[in-house]
């Protein structure tokens, strides 16, 4: 009888030295364990994800809250007039609520209170570097260049705060940041930059008298005297008693010379102003004194050639000649009387070139006065302002 | 005719191989679970011991007393979770075959808890590496792996786990090449890379993809500029040495008293964190909050110095009465206030354009985790992961390379081997022997 191997656990027979059987059972035990395990694991995972999201979000929720609470803190601190400390309360709600700009923009206003002003700088970079169209925080930035007087970043950062995407809900906070950086340019000098962003203010403005009473001002401080004019007569249109619009008109027509049109306004503004009332009476002078003006009888003409020779000895006789100025004073004043014995010798009809040489012989006076002696006045200044109105024609 | 029949053994080892890529995707999910949940359980605790504005008796009373318990549970019941994890990762890799105990990812997440939960002064990514190596241990006993494959699902574990932690998964990959292993392994690099996308891919969509720290771009304003990162990278190494001597002295002290001792160690420095919180809050936890702070140049100079300071000592206080918490985020939190402290004095004095202070935070931080972690490769590319800002790359190279060479010298033995060397634990590799030649002189003794 052939002695067949068994094997000791399952008596079926070995082949070579191992039981097919039992080594088909241990590795089908081991598949099996092994797809056990990896399906629990598996399950573990799942339950372990879903558990692991749900707690994020109950510490998300809490956080939310948490830094609610310090945004209010930091608010009442900075309202109190302590901006340091509120820093660190808008500190601590930024962390918590990362996605809030209002947080962080808090917290830049109250580093720039507390007059750390690369800290909140830094804080709105931040804030720019995933919003970069927020206008609010261009806004600031703006501010905070002005500031630092860096003047390109202050203009840049303006004009990426205009051309942000604003809320519906203050449809005019546009037009007030571009009245902003109208201000900042006039006031670096930019008049030519102020007047382009002015040309696309007027062109949204709405009917209301105070959006072109602001708009004609600046206009007005551009150096724009035709459409500041344009402006406060729109103001006068909507609001004729509008007392800034009527001095303003008659500013505006006083610097483009128009003296008659500035007379008109200036005579209804009020006499509170003291430029207001001078102005008033260098128009009423400039046009009453004119001995050139079109349209005159040579009488007139004399008459008032007359009396601006009388203004001028005037204005010699209070100007004490000193130094250097002694000869040129003693010289212009010969000149003034000779010339005024010559108008009266002659009468009432003069050539139109002797009136032209008295009124520059005048202007000539009324420069030499204010240049040795300070002389100024509404006479004096309506003398020189028809001085130099011939003198630009002359040349 | 017979027919060949592969023997069991070898069917089961083919099998294994197959098994371990599923193994390190499931690992590096459920490691990265562990990481985001531990890294909520910290703020949760965090937010339940302290409230919003915590009261100075509060900031005294919680570090003191929790520290009571944690200190019983660390002696009683889970004596393998003190310090910071990573150490006892490495030692489980090189000496143990991969051997974690089920107790210890556990014990590492509840003291880890209550230890950074109740203001402790250290970070939660060490013993989150040491939770997720633990995490794939356990897997792999449980199926019955071999050895080897037991050991390499550690680092796979590690990795999942820092990826998890930093929301970095290149740079933890990195870090459990060049700190668990200690060798760019080619064969493990794969189970790790994929174990880190598994983990970080479960992390983003719980938390979302934000990057730790979020800061405005910084850009090298002049050339010269690099000589002051090289400064700072000088200051950087000295700090490092400072404070791996300050850590291990400290930790020695604490290790010579008498082993009854040992239960009330944890409190005896919850006792001194509380007195320094009481001044000092900032420097409570992982305080990541003013580090984001020091990133944005929104702290001061004289606080930067302070804070800086006084976390160097909180850390050392903690770390070596045996509480449960690691060093990352510190050296993090201490090279960003040093590094903002630097940045100021060099706007003040440089001659030339500087970027802002929050730049110098930026470099300072990877300068003091190269310095102190050794690990340079892990630091340049988890700082650019944490901010995502390619632009300081080459500064930070700069102050890494230096606080690197300068720790190197003058702290010959890294920190972690140190740390296993007073737990009277040797890897298994030379050590730099300590001396001024330095690597030729230990090429010369034949090591």
């Amino acid at each position: 009888m052939d002695h067949i191997p068994r094997c000791q656990n399952c008596d079926g027979p070995l082949v070579d030295g191992r039981c097919p059987t039992c080594n088909a059972t241990a590795l089908f035990r081991f598949v099996q364990r092994e797809v056990v395990v990896l399906v629990v694991l598996c399950i573990v995972g799942v339950l372990a994800f879903f558990a692991t999201r749900a707690v994020a979000r109950l510490y998300a929720e809490i956080q939310e809250r948490d830094a609610a609470e310090w945004y209010r803190v930091g608010q009442r601190l900075l309202d109190a007039g302590d901006p340091d400390p509120a820093a660190d309360a808008f500190g601590h709600a930024s962390t918590m609520a990362r996605e809030n700009h209002a947080y962080r923009l808090a917290l830049a206003a109250a580093l720039t209170a507390a007059e750390r002003d690369e800290a909140a700088r830094q804080v709105l970079l931040g804030i720019r570097s995933v919003a970069p169209e927020h206008p609010e925080v261009n806004l600031r930035l703006a501010r905070l260049e002005a500031r630092r007087e860096d003047e390109t970043a202050a203009v840049r950062y303006y004009q990426n705060a205009l051309y942000g995407v604003w809320s519906p809900e203050d449809p005019e906070a546009r037009g007030r940041l571009r009245v902003e950086l109208i201000e900042y340019l006039l006031a670096r000098g930019q008049r030519s930059r102020a007047l382009a962003e002015l040309i696309a203010l007027e062109g949204n403005l709405d009917a209301e008298p105070d959006a072109h009473l602001e708009t004609a001002r600046l206009f007005g401080e551009a150096g724009d005297a035709t459409r500041a004019l344009v402006h406060y007569e729109r103001v006068l249109a909507l609001d004729p008693k509008n007392v800034d619009a009527v001095a303003g008109a008659g500013e505006a027509a006083f610097s483009l010379g128009d003296y008659a049109r500035a007379q008109r306004f200036l005579r209804l503004a009020p006499d509170d102003r003291p430029d207001i009332v001078e102005l008033r009476a260098v128009a009423g002078m400039v046009l009453a004194r004119d001995p050139l003006a079109p349209r005159l009888a040579y009488a007139e003409r004399r008459r008032r050639m007359l009396l601006n020779l009388k203004e001028s000895f005037e204005h010699l006789r209070d100007c004490p000649a000193e130094g250097d100025a002694h000869p040129v004073l003693e010289r212009l004043q010969q000149e003034a009387e000779a010339f005024e014995t010559a108008l009266r010798r002659r009468g009432a009809a003069q050539p139109l070139e002797v009136i032209e040489s008295g009124v520059d012989l005048v202007y000539r006076i009324q420069r030499a006065t204010a240049e040795h002696c300070g002389a100024s006045g509404a006479s004096h200044r309506a003398l020189l302002i028809i001085g130099r109105r011939y003198q630009t024609d002359q040349l | 005719m017979t027919r060949f029949r592969r023997p069991a053994a070898q069917q089961l080892r083919l099998r294994e191989n197959q098994l371990f890529l599923t193994l390190t995707i499931v690992t590096g999910v459920l490691a990265g679970l562990s990481a985001v949940l531990f890294a909520l359980g910290i703020d949760l605790a965090t937010r339940f011991f302290f409230g919003i504005n915590p009261s100075a008796v509060r900031l005294f009373l919680v570090p003191s007393l929790v520290s009571l318990v944690t200190g019983l549970l660390l002696v009683r019941y889970f004596p393998d979770v003190r310090g910071s994890g990573v150490p006892q990762t490495k030692a489980a890799f090189h000496l143990h075959d991969g051997v974690i105990p089920a107790r210890v990812p556990l014990g590492k997440f509840l003291t880890g808890v209550l230890c950074i939960g109740s203001g402790h002064s250290i970070g939660r990514e060490g013993p989150s590496v040491q939770i997720g190596a633990g995490i794939a241990s356990a897997i792999g006993q449980w199926l019955r792996l071999s050895p080897a494959r037991l050991r390499d699902l550690v680092p796979v574990g590690a990795a999942g786990a820092l990826s998890a932690a930093f929301n970095t998964p290149v740079a933890a990959v990195l870090f459990a090449l060049e700190e668990i292993i200690g060798d760019m392994n080619a064969a493990l690099i794969g189970s790790t890379v994929v174990a880190s996308v598994a983990s970080v891919v479960v992390q983003r969509s719980i938390l979302g993809n934000e990057p730790l720290f979020r800061v405005p771009p910084y850009h090298l304003e002049h050339p010269a500029e690099l000589l002051a990162y090289a400064a700072l990278g000088v200051i950087g190494g000295a700090l490092s040495v400072g404070f791996c001597k300050g850590l291990l002295k400290l930790r020695a002290a604490f290790l010579a008293m008498p082993r009854r001792t040992r239960v009330l160690q944890p409190a005896m420095g919850g006792v001194a964190i509380g007195g320094i919180l009481i001044f000092v809050p900032e420097v409570m936890g992982v305080g990541y909050e003013h580090l984001d702070q020091a990133l944005h140049g929104g702290l001061l100079f004289r606080t930067m110095v302070l804070l800086c300071l006084v976390k160097i000592v909180a850390t050392l206080i903690s770390y070596s009465s045996g509480n449960a918490g690691g060093i990352f985020a510190p050296s993090l939190f201490i090279g960003a206030m040093a590094g903002g402290a630097v940045g100021t004095i060099v706007q003040q004095i440089a001659p030339f354009p500087t970027a802002g202070t929050g730049a110098y935070a930026l470099v300072g931080m990877g300068a003091l985790f190269a310095g102190i972690i050794r690990a340079p490769m892990t630091s340049v590319f988890m700082i650019f992961e944490i901010t995502q800002d390619y632009q300081v790359l080459v500064p930070l190279m700069v102050a890494n390379l230096l606080s690197f060479i300068i720790s190197r010298r003058y702290q010959p033995t890294p920190v972690y081997h140190a740390l296993l060397e007073q737990d009277n634990v040797h890897l298994p590799f030379p050590l730099p022997t300590p001396t001024r030649g330095g690597d030729a002189d230990s090429r010369a003794a034949g090591l």
